[in-house]
């Protein structure tokens, strides 16, 4: 039996101040590699669909015809499969998280009309 | 793991007798299952001991199935799962040392995991 | 002599997570106990039927937040027994050094909650301040902090570069240091230990009989522990050893965890200087067919995976008895002869995870 077990502890942390940082005035840089929010580059995209194929969620809704690519941002879980399966490197986890969402629509990338030969 | 599990089909009369002489012969009791089939509920009971397993199935018709007997006189923690799988699967049981009603997991929509009336598309 | 039903939970002071149980008191001793679980069914077996099997991994590493990698990992063990595939030896290394680091992870929260349970603040959040190093540690390695998404039937998907394994030498050795002044509060403050020596105590026939797993059996003097009986993944080339002890009771259940935390940290370490290296995963085809019964040693004890195919990519079954289920009977033969105080220093015991118990 030991008296006083936590006392130098507590001391050491009174006089060390708080080991949280001030977040948001302070922000961590996270390590590379963690999967965050999902980043599509759409001038590389040729509209496969692999990535909508591979998605476990059903997150992401690829139409060729209409070269549209769309994700529902609230049904990815940044698993990275898509990421992988890309054939053109179009798609990237951020190490940022996701932001809140206000609403469930989906996020609708269409691809510019070509334009018109002259 | 084994590759190939050692299951034994057994029958409602046979259930509580297997599961005796597994128990005198060191084997503890590990966790009882049902799974939906197309044509009924098949419930499976694995016992272990040191590195092995071994289970013993039992197959209920869909419809009108008769009570299963309870193992829990001889395996204690086996009320517990006889339990969920009566309030999951309507899976009936007797002799029971502890019943529950349908009081144990609740659910929004009792009977939740049993097989439907009519098969699903 | 009054007799009272108090109903504890499904918001209580010991968990985050909802269990309920109906407690008869007599004045404040409780003289039975009644649970009533379901508040976080999300019926993630049924899920089996429309999620295919290679994406299943996902959902069965959300089953719970704090075991998740060992829940990914056995139903991969599983889908892998199943096709007759090998893994490659690095994978199941890895699988090992995140296997620990998810028990680090897993004991360092449940010594924190413990604190809590009795009233102890300081502790709690000191513990979580410890756990901080290992989730840093898997942060790096895994992309994630609760959700590691690392294994998939075949192997592993990511890979620990040196860097990363000095990185995670370097934390262990700091969690080593720091463990070392937090434990004596555990183990030895008369305070401490006037709330959890004599408490709850299961003997070895008791903890036998009532099938309990994981350190509520080892406590009890039970020497089960699947990492050794088993020796799957790569534990069958490196040092594990049940730790035991005979009190039974909430002290012997935690001396158990310290010690076992002690000794992941020596396993990630043996495994980091063995990692063999090679392929990081093999590649999966065809569709499971048959029975599989795949086990694993998770933080809170023997998890059975049963997994059935039907020759389509869709499991037919997919079941879960975690260990916290195989625990419950032990707790509901604690709790009679306690004092109302004790209950939630109780429940905590037996390290409950409920999102685990109602899938």
């Amino acid at each position: 039996m030991a008296l006083f077990t936590f006392a130098k502890t507590a001391l050491r942390n009174l006089l060390q101040g708080p080991c949280t940082e001030r977040y948001p005035f302070v922000r961590r840089t996270m390590p590379a590699g963690v999967r965050g929010a999902l980043q599509f580059e759409q001038a590389t995209c040729i509209y496969c669909g692999i990535c909508a194929k591979k998605c476990p969620t059903g997150a992401l809704k690829v139409d060729r015809a209409t070269k549209t690519w769309s994700i529902n941002r609230l049904r990815c879980i940044s698993c990275n499969y898509c990421v992988a399966a890309c054939s053109k490197k179009c798609l990237q986890l951020d190490t940022a998280h996701m932001a809140p969402a206000q609403t469930r629509d989906r996020e609708v990338h269409t691809a510019p009309a070509p334009p018109p030969a002259s | 793991m084994t590759t190939t599990p050692a299951i034994e089909p057994v029958t409602g009369a046979t259930l509580t007798d297997r599961a005796a002489a597994l128990t005198r012969d060191g084997w503890r009791f590990a966790q009882a299952c049902a799974t939906t089939l197309p044509d009924g509920i098949e419930l499976t009971y694995s016992f272990a001991r040191a590195a092995d397993l071994q289970h013993l199935r039992l197959t209920l018709p869909r419809q009108e199935a008769p009570p299963v007997p309870s193992l829990s006189a001889i395996c204690a923690p086996a009320f517990l799962y006889e339990n969920e799988m009566h309030d999951l699967f309507g899976v009936t049981f007797s002799g029971l040392t502890v019943d529950y009603g349908s009081q144990f997991y609740r659910t929004a929509q009792p009977f939740s995991f049993a097989p439907q009336a009519e098969p699903q598309s | 002599m009054t007799r009272t039903i108090m109903p504890f939970g499904p918001q209580h002071p010991v968990l985050p997570e909802p269990i309920h149980l109906d407690l008869e008191l007599e004045d404040e001793i409780v003289v039975g106990a009644r649970p009533s679980i379901g508040y976080v069914h999300r019926g993630l077996e049924k899920l089996c039927e429309t999620r295919d099997y290679t994406e299943f991994t996902f959902v069965a590493e959300r089953v719970c937040g704090i075991c998740s990698f060992i829940h990914g990992m056995t139903y991969c063990q599983g889908i892998e027994e199943l096709l007759g595939v090998a893994i490659p030896p690095r994978a199941q290394y890895l699988r090992v050094v995140w296997s620990e680091l998810s028990r680090l992870h897993s004991h360092l929260l449940w010594l924190g909650l413990l604190a809590d349970a009795f009233g102890f603040e300081a502790l709690f959040m000191q513990s979580w301040r410890l756990r901080e190093l290992v989730l840093d540690c898997i942060e790096l390695t895994t992309g994630g902090r609760v959700i590691f998404s690392s294994a998939c039937p075949g192997g592993v998907r990511r890979d620990v570069t040196p860097d990363q394994a000095a990185f995670i030498r370097g934390k262990l050795t700091e969690l080593e240091q720091r463990l070392g002044e937090i434990v004596p509060a555990f183990l030895n403050d008369p305070a401490v230990r006037q709330r959890l020596a004599g408490v709850g105590v299961i003997t070895r026939q008791q903890a036998e009989t009532l099938g309990a797993v994981g350190p509520v059996a080892r406590a009890s003097g039970v020497a089960m522990d699947m990492r050794t009986s088993l020796r799957y993944a790569a534990y069958d080339e490196l040092p594990v050893e049940p730790i035991i002890a005979n009190d039974g009771d909430c002290l012997a259940r935690c001396r158990v965890r310290i010690g076992e935390l002690t000794q992941s940290i020596g396993l990630i370490r043996t495994a980091l200087d063995r990692l063999p290296a090679g392929e990081l995963a093999v590649k999966v085809t065809g569709n499971p067919t048959g029975d599989i019964f795949a086990r694993a040693e998770q933080p809170r004890g023997e998890v059975i995976y049963h997994l059935k195919g039907n020759g389509t990519k869709f499991l037919q079954r997919f079941r879960v008895r975690t260990p916290t289920f195989a625990n419950l009977p032990a707790l509901l033969a604690m709790l009679p002869g306690s004092a109302l105080a004790d209950v939630p220093v109780l429940v905590l015991t037996i390290d409950p995870c409920i999102s685990c118990t109602e899938r």
